[in-house]
């Protein structure tokens, strides 16, 4: 089933991925979207009906993580930020949280 | 005109007590210095991967069975993407399309009447970090990123606050109970948030929902469910249309105010996470979880009442642990169960509650409980040489023969002793014999508690109790 991307639903994914794009833009990535969603939708052809998902290629189940602690020194991490306040990383203030 | 109905959902996260975290081996703690307990992984560093914590799907096979879901014996994690800074890998990894636990259901009491509230699924996930909102910064502690957590939703099918009180209260008790997670609301190891909709009740159609986020206590639950009931009631009225967002409670005018307009299921781009492999849930593994598993509070209280013992004393019993377990190994022994929760719940409990300690830091043993109740059972000591003798036990090794003796609680057994008593209270009581010759079954009572009066409860009670009615019918 082919749907076409609109220019809205390019902008709507902008905003979820915080970006701004110019008009431009927004018609350069609807083009290009649907070129890639037109190779994706090849997938619609087969019949996969008796087929289950496949989530991963490695065909080991039930692996755990081994019990040894492993804590990174804050020092690191911290020095590895743009802005920490204390020991803790600043962000720009979020409102609605 | 049909009347608005509301319908509502409630979402729980409860944080697992497990020592390390889901998907990393650092810490799983509460309360530490910021940024202290945490790792690349729980950082979302570019090329880490994570690793599953089997602690935690122990702990979430306990929490489906105790909450009666079916299990999802194939599982595999989901990735639900979204942009925050609480999140730097941009997105969670949670379950979305195999969650542990579905159709289950957890059991609450409205007015006397059973209401099963319908559990739609139980899904495991990981915490995102905390963020604390200052004036112009936002800050940012990752201690919390990655903590396990079990995310439990209803079906709509909570009537009201009050309904919805009831139904947290008892989650809240299960998952507390079979050590599951610590449900602490203020220090954020269970949150709730509620859906709230209303519907024409001629009408199969829920309305539109509004999403109410991060409640701080069970009764702010139940003061915004009633705002947003009332919000929503007046906006359809006036004819407008309820718009699908997220509110979130204002404590100071006990009032919800806007946070976001939701962004839908299909935003989050949800897809199966290929860095994690299935989890299969054998027989063998559920087996050994559901042998774990001890017994959960509305079969105890079940239990507790088959035993006759009062609603008092097993809520009392319930909300301790330690007791309770010490109450079980008094039943297992036989003791009378209704003179041990008396006493547990009542002596017992009101010396560990004023003195702020737990049964295990007092002397108190199963077996000298077990003497005690004995002989209270057996008359051979009244209910208030009972409780003297039980003052001495709660800070002494001594048995209970050896405080009887040492404070001279010694029973009058001494037939001819007795005798001297009764004829003197019977002498002192002529009102009272007076009574029981009119027929006052009381009297004998009465009676019982000046023998008792006057030797300090030392009197054999059943004994005396004989001989009082053998000098009465000779009268």
């Amino acid at each position: 089933m082919k749907k076409e991307l609109t220019e809205e639903y390019v902008m709507h994914v902008a905003h979820l991925g915080r970006l701004k794009l110019t008009d431009e833009e927004i018609k350069k990535y609807k083009y290009q979207l649907n070129q890639i969603l037109d190779e994706i939708n090849k997938i619609n052809d087969l019949d996969i009906t008796s087929k289950d998902i496949m989530i991963t290629p490695t065909i080991n189940n039930n692996m755990f993580s081994t019990k040894e602690l492993n804590t990174t020194d804050s020092k690191d991490i911290l020095s590895n930020t743009p802005k920490t306040n204390g020991n803790y990383i600043e962000v720009r203030w979020l409102k609605n949280d | 005109m049909s009347n608005l109905i509301p319908t509502i959902g409630i979402e729980v996260h409860a944080e697992l007590k497990t020592k390390e975290k889901i998907f990393s081996n650092s810490l799983n703690t509460y309360g530490e210095v910021a940024n202290t307990k945490i790792n690349e992984i729980d950082l979302g560093y570019p090329g880490v991967l994570p690793t599953l914590n089997k602690d935690v799907i122990d702990l979430a096979i306990k929490a489906a069975l105790a909450l009666n879901c079916k299990l999802n014996k194939v599982m595999h994690f989901d990735r639900k993407n979204y942009f925050y800074p609480d999140l730097p890998k941009g997105f969670q990894i949670t379950q979305s399309r195999t969650p542990i636990g579905t159709h289950g259901y957890v059991e609450i009491e409205v007015d006397g009447a059973k209401k099963r509230i319908g559990i739609e699924d139980i899904h495991i996930e990981e915490d995102t970090c905390k963020s604390i909102h200052e004036k112009e910064v936002t800050l940012l502690d990752f201690n919390r990123a990655g903590i396990p957590l079990i995310e439990i939703v209803t079906k709509p099918v909570i009537a009201n606050e009050k309904e919805a009180v009831l139904y947290l209260e008892k989650l809240r008790e299960i998952l507390l109970y079979a050590g599951i997670s610590d449900v602490k609301i203020e220090e954020g190891s269970m949150r709730c948030d509620a859906n709230i909709s209303l519907k024409e009740s001629d009408s199969d159609i829920l309305g539109t929902k509004v999403e109410i986020k991060n409640i701080g206590s069970i009764s702010n639950v139940a003061s915004s469910i009633a705002y947003e009931i009332k919000r929503q009631k007046e906006v359809i009225n006036k004819g407008k249309k309820i718009i699908a967002e997220t509110r979130k409670f204002d404590e100071k005018n006990s009032s919800t105010v806007l946070m976001r307009v939701k962004e839908t299921g299909n935003d989050y781009r949800y897809f199966p996470e290929p860095d994690i492999p299935y989890v299969i849930l054998d027989e063998e593994w559920i087996d050994k979880i559901k042998k774990e598993m001890p017994v959960l509070p509305d079969k105890l209280r079940e239990s507790y009442k088959r035993f006759g013992i009062n609603d008092i004393a097993i809520n009392a019993l319930i909300q301790n642990q330690e007791l309770n377990k010490f109450m079980n190994k008094l039943i297992e022994l036989g003791v009378n169960p209704i003179i041990s929760s008396n006493i547990i719940t009542g002596d017992v409990l009101g010396y560990l509650n004023k003195h702020n300690i737990s049964i295990e830091d007092t002397k108190l043993t199963v077996d000298k409980i077990k003497q005690l109740v004995n002989k209270l059972e057996n008359n051979e000591i009244s209910s208030r040489i009972c409780k003297e003798i039980l003052s001495d036990m709660f800070d002494t090794d001594n048995s209970v023969n050896q405080i009887i003796e040492n404070k001279g609680l010694k029973q009058i057994n001494d037939t001819e002793e007795l005798k001297k008593i009764i004829v003197k209270v019977i002498k002192d009581n002529q009102d009272a014999i007076t009574d029981y010759k009119n027929g006052l079954d009381r009297s004998v009572k009465f009676l019982m508690g000046q023998i008792m009066k006057l030797t300090k409860g030392q009197a054999n009670p059943k004994l005396a109790n004989e001989l009082l009615i053998k000098e009465l019918s000779e009268i």
